[in-house]
């Protein structure tokens, strides 16, 4: 790919993300740049002559903007649900206060990074996303499903109310049935592939998805900085994430 | 009646000895279609005598207006709506999943942890939505370690009506008497909160001893790997945003509850604010959050305080405070009296319609007699409350509990309830009564 990977630490250094980083990083062809406020001489030694090493003092967020790098890899504490209510890591702050770059998000205690699920909205995700997403996917070799979801609810209330129940069932049917339909099309168009499998959900998209992912095994969900729900789809994922530019 | 035309002013039996007669008449055939309910629901019942009430002329429409407790309503559909975005958001699943992880499928942690989370979550929101949520949550996990839900189901309900007793918002009973007798979130949390908590204690024992003897804790599954597993398979579904908005107005409308007082606003004002705020912050469809609000209980509510209205209109109620303020003959003996008789009558009806009807007994009682009622209506709220506890149709929340297990295809039957619920009953009853009885004999009246 020819282009830059930085990671990046604010406090301490999580092994986990530098493993994911880097395995990234080989796979792709990129560059990586480390910057951490200390580096302890067994990372030095553990990454010698893999990346460039740097270490900082002050705003992460300056680094980004200097370096501008094609994909930015933060570590994710993991923190208790209720905790995370009233507490929130400062790489997700950095991911969603910042839709000018590419962001992954590695959750503390994901040794690697093998099933990932890529969501698409059918009016929300851009072509360029889908491209970038697709093509960094598939170079870095890990098994990855599109995914989309339509949040039933909002119709649900709705239609229900003008229509008896079974029919109301019917048309919720169809137009679940021609969403995914227009996303399968959308995506055949885009990469021009002839077949496409799509994991097609159903529900609230911030909640679902998470869910969905953390209850199936997945270890990655990536997503687009021009979701309305990007900073929910972000709190409430249990696995790793990663937001891509539009 | 003054220029107001009415039906039975039409057939010329209006006088005021009739319209006595007929709220009495209204007030009697609700309370039986309302006990009667394997024939009538509840709700339309309470509907038709309230209703009936006005098309009469027993009550004029403004007095039937005027009858119906607007700070109880208020506060039951404020709380209704906060409660329904934090089970929106996951919270109560996640306090779940942690309780199985702290348990370990261990039944006897299993039993204290859900009734002492079940207790204390229900002295903050009503009985019938912590039931609604620690049951399905409870059952699926029971079922899971291949133990009988029935008495740890029983046992959960038991706490959450002991739990429920503590605090003004924790019991509908508690709500209508902090309404009418003008008590203070405050006046409940320091006159009744001590007494529940060592209640509460007892009542445990108490179901402990019952399920330890019937063998009802010893653990199904042995194998720690099994364990692990199925412990590791409960995820939550959550929503972290709107827990943190969620959890930050429910505890902003706990603060203003216990200041309620000095601020001069009513705790149903307090409630039904936040809740528009926390609509109007969260973004959330209101259908969507409406659709767990319980209207058919706030309809009920809404009957039963128009029949009510009645008998206060025409001085039914004035009459039986006069009787009443004849048997009873000081406030401590009127302790044990009111509570004992609550305790009975809640466990034989639902404890709603008693605990609003005997309410405006005690508002004329304390026009006529010459000590200060204030016990009597502790009293009533414990009597009412744990009396719930005796049988399976005493409270709301055992209701629902018996309808969740039943969908799943498990059934608690009257006796299997009264079993356990009745020795619960007696003793906490008991105690309770004891305690207060106890408080005012030191501290005096």
């Amino acid at each position: 790919m020819g282009q830059n990977l930085l990671i990046l630490f604010k406090e301490r250094i999580f092994r986990e993300t530098l493993d994911v980083g880097m395995d990234l990083a080989a796979k792709t062809g990129m560059k990586v740049k480390i910057f951490a406020p200390k580096l302890e001489e067994e990372v030095k030694k553990h990454l010698s002559g893999k990346a460039e090493l740097f270490s900082y003092e002050g705003d992460p967020k300056e680094i980004i903007e200097r370096e501008n790098p094609f994909l930015v890899v933060l570590p994710r504490p993991k923190i208790a649900p209720i905790v995370h209510a009233f507490k929130k890591p400062w790489s997700e702050k950095i991911a969603e206060g910042d839709d000018k770059h590419n962001y992954l998000l590695v959750q503390e205690g994901a040794k690697e990074i093998k099933k990932v699920l890529f969501y698409v909205d059918r009016d929300l995700s851009s072509e360029n996303y889908i491209r970038t997403v697709y093509g960094l996917l598939t170079q870095w070799g890990v098994d990855f499903k599109f995914t989309t979801v339509f949040d039933e609810r909002y119709f649900e209330l709705l239609i229900k109310k003008e229509h008896p129940e079974e029919e109301a069932k019917e048309l919720l049917r169809r137009m679940f049935e021609d969403y995914v339909k227009a996303v399968r099309e959308r995506l055949k168009k885009i990469l021009g592939l002839e077949k496409i499998e799509i994991l097609s959900l159903k529900g609230e998209v911030r909640k679902t998805l998470p869910y969905f992912a953390k209850t199936h095994g997945y270890d990655l969900l990536v997503l687009s900085h021009a979701y309305e729900d990007k900073n929910e789809l972000i709190e409430n994922s249990e696995t790793s994430v990663a937001i891509f530019k539009n | 009646m003054g220029e107001h035309t009415t039906l039975l002013h039409l057939l010329g039996i209006d006088s005021p000895k009739e319209l006595y007669w007929f709220s009495i008449l209204l007030f009697v055939g609700t309370y039986a279609m309302i006990i009667l309910e394997k024939f009538f629901h509840r709700v339309p019942a309470a509907l038709l005598g309230g209703s009936l009430a006005i098309f009469l002329g027993v009550v004029t429409p403004e007095q039937a207006w005027e009858s119906v407790d607007h700070n109880t309503i208020f506060l039951l559909i404020g709380m209704m709506v906060i409660v329904s975005v934090l089970i929106e958001s996951g919270f109560f699943s996640i306090l779940s999943n942690w309780a199985l992880r702290v348990t370990r499928g261990d039944p006897m942690k299993i039993l204290l942890v859900f009734t002492f989370m079940t207790a204390f979550l229900s002295a903050f929101l009503d009985n019938v939505t912590t039931v609604l949520f620690m049951v399905p949550i409870l059952l699926q996990m029971l079922v899971k370690l291949k133990i009988n839900p029935i008495p740890y189901i029983i046992a959960t309900v038991l706490a959450s009506n002991i739990g429920g007793t503590a605090t003004l918002i924790g019991d509908p009973p508690n709500i209508i008497i902090g309404s009418l007798g003008k008590f203070t979130f405050n006046d409940f949390l320091v006159n009744l909160a001590p007494i529940v908590i060592i209640t509460h204690i007892f009542g445990t024992i108490t179901f402990v001893l019952y399920m330890k003897r019937r063998g009802y804790l010893e653990r199904k599954i042995t194998d720690e790997r099994e364990l692990s597993r199925i412990i590791e398979a409960q995820k939550a579904e959550y929503d972290i945003p709107l827990m943190r908005k969620g959890l930050i107005v429910f505890g902003i409308t706990l603060l203003l509850f216990f200041f309620h007082h000095l601020i001069g606003l009513e705790p149903g004002t307090v409630a039904l604010t936040m809740a528009s705020v926390l609509l109007l912050w969260t973004r959330l469809n209101p259908e969507k959050v409406f659709e767990r609000v319980e209207w058919g209980t706030l309809m009920f509510f809404l009957g039963l305080f128009i029949v009510i209205g009645g008998l206060e209109v025409t001085g039914v109620l004035e009459d039986i405070a006069h009787f009443v303020a004849g048997v009873i003959k000081d406030a401590l003996s009127g302790i044990w009296i009111i509570g004992l008789l609550s305790a009975f009558m809640s466990g034989l009806v639902d404890n709603i319609p008693f605990t609003m009807a005997m309410s405006y007994v005690l508002l004329d009682l304390q026009q006529t007699v010459p000590f200060n009622v204030e016990p009597l209506w502790w009293a009533l709220a414990l009597g009412a409350c744990l009396g719930g506890n005796i049988t399976i149709i005493g409270a709301s929340a055992n209701i629902v509990a018996a309808g969740l297990v039943e969908k799943e295809g498990y059934k608690i039957g009257f006796f299997d309830f009264v079993k356990m619920g009745t020795p619960v009953a007696v003793v906490t009853v008991l105690i309770a009564l004891f305690l207060l009885w106890l408080k005012y004999l030191i501290f005096g009246v």
